[in-house]
């Protein structure tokens, strides 16, 4: 994985523009954006609030419509599926990571991280599970499998969220701030955990953050400001990435 | 918040509490009118007076078991709109109001609730008897009496209003447990199979269940060779059948449980029973009141029928009987079948607040694969799994109790002390079956709907 040969992509999105309401209460969440990302990175996406970042996150996972434009998971030209082919989608090729409320209160952790398997009516195989068993050992969470979530702390429950984001092996994970809710020590967790899971499995991940220490663990950062991508970096330090924001924000 | 909007969240209280009303002012209109009736032709009589007087026992005895059927549904209907307002709640708690003071805002409610209910379901009842007691007239069962609205009408009124205040002040209870910091945290949802612990009432519960038991077995040896098992068992019955309600909450999860599992292990029916086991206290609830008209039902249909057995064939082929036997089955099962229509606006009701409630649950199950059908499925198994329990817990409980009333009663002088085989009608048992599958397709319509129009993107805000 290095940055000189081009990367192939994991979703593409292709000058998309997402329009919500009608005029004149009409809002341009996203204004003919075009990003990549790129297959095996971890890459953070920025921006002040209200720029667009949750929009393009949904738009590229099958979870909302582009007003236009072309979104690509993988081959895959999504903006051309209806809805039930867009959940089986998500079933197999997306994970999830949100801030919160990421696992079925009713399931205990186990059932949580096989949850995609079971939606797909599909048995774990042999091969998947030592997959998943690697996963449990790693994040930690071998005496926990039996638990509930509301017996699990919050970095327990990101990690449990974590492991079933991997358990399939999707093209892509999205993360909405999946350490908004967490203290620092339990999000640096969290965050080696994501950027092991790129490195180490070549797992793609794309990451909405406001936190710049966050986004210093990322191989690529974007900055989304009024719906259009105004600037992007190679893996930086915070401090990098917290001044390029500052520089962005002062110019427009 | 508006006179409107609180009322929204209170609309199926206010229609079980107008039901019962309706019905308790029907029945005593329909009573009184006889009574003039009668007493029209042959003048009032002593032996008359006995009759009204079992006849408003009879009446008393189904108003009160509508009315209990009612205050269960209420309560749970009052836990759900807390549960709704816990934000709120917890903010005022935040801001210096006392748990006290948050819940007698409940019981204010209960009150106008009652109010509203039972004044609309006791003029509507009154209408009804009478429509009732005229339609009799014109078709000539019955003498022209002047029509009149008997003062009785005015029980229903109060204990229409009072068991509905009393619901809501115990289905309220949970106002006393919102912390003040649920206001702050995005508070993850309360643990729940965290029953109440409650030694008491299960104590209670459980020696009401054996006690009962005990009486029912007494009563039927006894009645072997004395009249007076019957007594024995009914009260063995009562008891027993009190004692069930009271540890509800131990039996029908339990059942909920064992008949999920025959649902397959599919993800559907997996979710579904784990929904219905989330909250063991509010699915007893919801059912419970199922249980206990789907019990009096069959209790009735399997003494009456088995009853009907004992007859040489000649007597039972005789058409009047037959009507007259059809006659008293449809009037028994009617009067009893009130409660289940009340216990079914509970069980509507704790669907489609359930699916509100989880509106968070249902847009990450979307995010991460469930498409809407697979969803919609849910939430029917999830009511497939209520309704059966407690219909399968009801023809169990129904027919014992019938078999030992028939058992008692006839035991003696007809099988020369021998054994009575219980009758359990088949018509009984298809029709329940039918109006199974109606509740449940009806209880999960607009649930079901609500359900797939969650999006997934629900999930992610916060
Ligand atoms: N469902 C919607 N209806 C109308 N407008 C919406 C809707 N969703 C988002 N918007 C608008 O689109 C714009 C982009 O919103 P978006 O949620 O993508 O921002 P964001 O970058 O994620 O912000 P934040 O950092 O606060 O989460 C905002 O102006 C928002 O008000
Ligand atoms: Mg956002």
């Amino acid at each position: 994985m290095t940055s000189t040969t081009p990367a192939r992509s994991a979703a593409q999105l292709t000058s998309v523009t997402k329009t919500f309401g009608v005029a004149p209460q009409e809002v341009q969440a996203l204004r003919a954006i075009t990003v990549s990302f790129n297959a095996g990175e971890f890459t953070a996406i920025m921006g002040p609030s209200g720029s667009g970042k949750s929009t393009l996150m949904h738009l590229t996972a099958g979870l909302d419509r582009a007003t236009s434009g072309q979104i690509l998971i993988g081959d895959t030209d999504i903006t051309a599926l209806d809805d039930a082919a867009l959940t089986v989608l998500r079933r197999r090729q997306i994970g999830f990571i949100f801030q919160s409320f990421n696992l079925v209160p009713t399931l205990d952790a186990m059932s949580n991280i096989a949850l995609p398997f079971e939606l797909d009516r599909r048995a774990i195989s042999p091969e998947e599970r030592s997959w998943i068993d690697r996963l449990v050992d790693e994040l930690g969470l071998r005496d926990r499998l039996t638990h509930r979530p509301h017996q699990l702390s919050g970095g327990q429950q990101q990690r449990v969220a974590i492991a079933r984001a991997l358990a399939t092996r999707p093209d892509l994970i999205f993360a909405d701030e999946p350490t908004g809710a967490l203290d620092s020590r339990t999000s640096r967790e969290v965050l080696t955990l994501l950027a092991d899971a790129s490195t180490k499995y070549g797992q793609s991940i794309a990451m909405v953050t406001h936190d710049p220490v966050a986004a210093s663990y990322a191989d690529r950062v974007l900055f989304i400001a009024d719906g259009q991508l105004v600037h992007e970096l190679r893996r930086s330090s915070a401090e990098e990435i917290s001044r390029a924001a500052l520089e962005l924000e002062t110019r427009s | 918040m508006s006179l409107g909007e609180t009322l929204r969240g209170h609309c199926p209280s206010i229609l079980v509490s107008a039901l019962g009303a309706a019905f308790g002012s029907c029945l005593l209109t329909t009573i009184a009118g006889l009574q003039s009736s009668i007493e029209g032709i042959f003048g009032p009589g002593a032996s008359f007076r006995t009759a009204v007087f079992l006849l408003h026992i009879v009446a008393g005895t189904f108003f009160g078991i509508a009315l209990f059927v009612g205050a269960i549904v209420t309560a749970n209907t009052f836990s759900a709109v807390v549960a709704g307002r816990v934000q709120t709640i917890a903010l005022y708690r935040l801001l210096g109001a006392s748990a006290q003071s948050q819940r007698r805002v409940f019981l204010r409610e209960g009150g106008m609730v009652g109010i509203i209910g039972a004044v609309t379901g006791v003029l509507v009842g009154i209408v009804l008897g009478l429509s009732l007691l005229a339609a009799l007239v014109a078709n000539g069962s019955l003498t022209a009496a002047p029509a009149s609205v008997p003062a009785t009408v005015a029980f229903p009124l109060v204990a229409g209003v009072v068991t509905t205040t009393a619901a809501a002040w115990v289905g309220s209870r949970a106002v006393l447990a919102v912390s003040p910091l649920q206001a702050i945290e995005a508070a993850q949802e309360a643990p729940f199979g965290a029953v109440r612990r409650r030694g008491i009432r299960t104590g209670v519960g459980f020696f009401f269940v054996i006690a009962g038991l005990l009486g029912l077995a007494l009563g039927v040896v006894v009645s072997l060779d004395n009249p007076n098992g019957l007594f024995i068992a009914m009260l063995g019955g009562m008891a027993s059948f009190t004692g069930f309600v009271i540890c509800a909450n131990l039996f029908i999860p339990r059942a909920l449980n064992l008949v999920g599992k025959l649902f397959g292990s599919g993800p559907e029916s997996r979710l579904a029973r784990a929904n219905s086991l989330r909250n063991p206290e509010r699915s007893t609830r919801a059912s419970i009141g199922i249980v206990i008209g789907v019990t009096l039902v069959t209790m009735f249909c399997v003494a009456l029928s088995s009853m009907n057995s004992f007859f040489t064939p000649e007597v039972q082929a005789d058409p009047d009987n037959v009507a007259a036997f059809q006659a008293m089955t449809a009037v028994a099962v009617g009067l009893v079948g009130f409660s289940v229509i009340i216990a079914a606006v509970g069980v509507v009701n704790d669907l489609s607040i359930s699916v509100l409630q989880r509106r968070r649950e249902i847009g990450l199950l979307r995010a991460l694969g469930f498409t809407g059908p697979q969803v919609q499925r849910t939430i029917v198994t999830e009511a497939a799994h209520m309704a059966i329990t407690s219909v399968l817990l009801g023809l169990l409980l129904g027919t014992t109790y019938g078999w030992v009333g028939v058992q008692c009663l006839y035991s003696r002088p007809m099988a020369g002390g021998g054994f009575v085989v219980p009758t359990v009608p088949p018509l009984l048992v298809a029709s329940l079956i039918a109006a199974t599958v109606v509740l449940t397709l009806a209880a999960v319509v607009v649930p079901a709907r609500t359900a797939t129009a969650v999006s997934p993107i629900d999930a992610l805000q916060r």
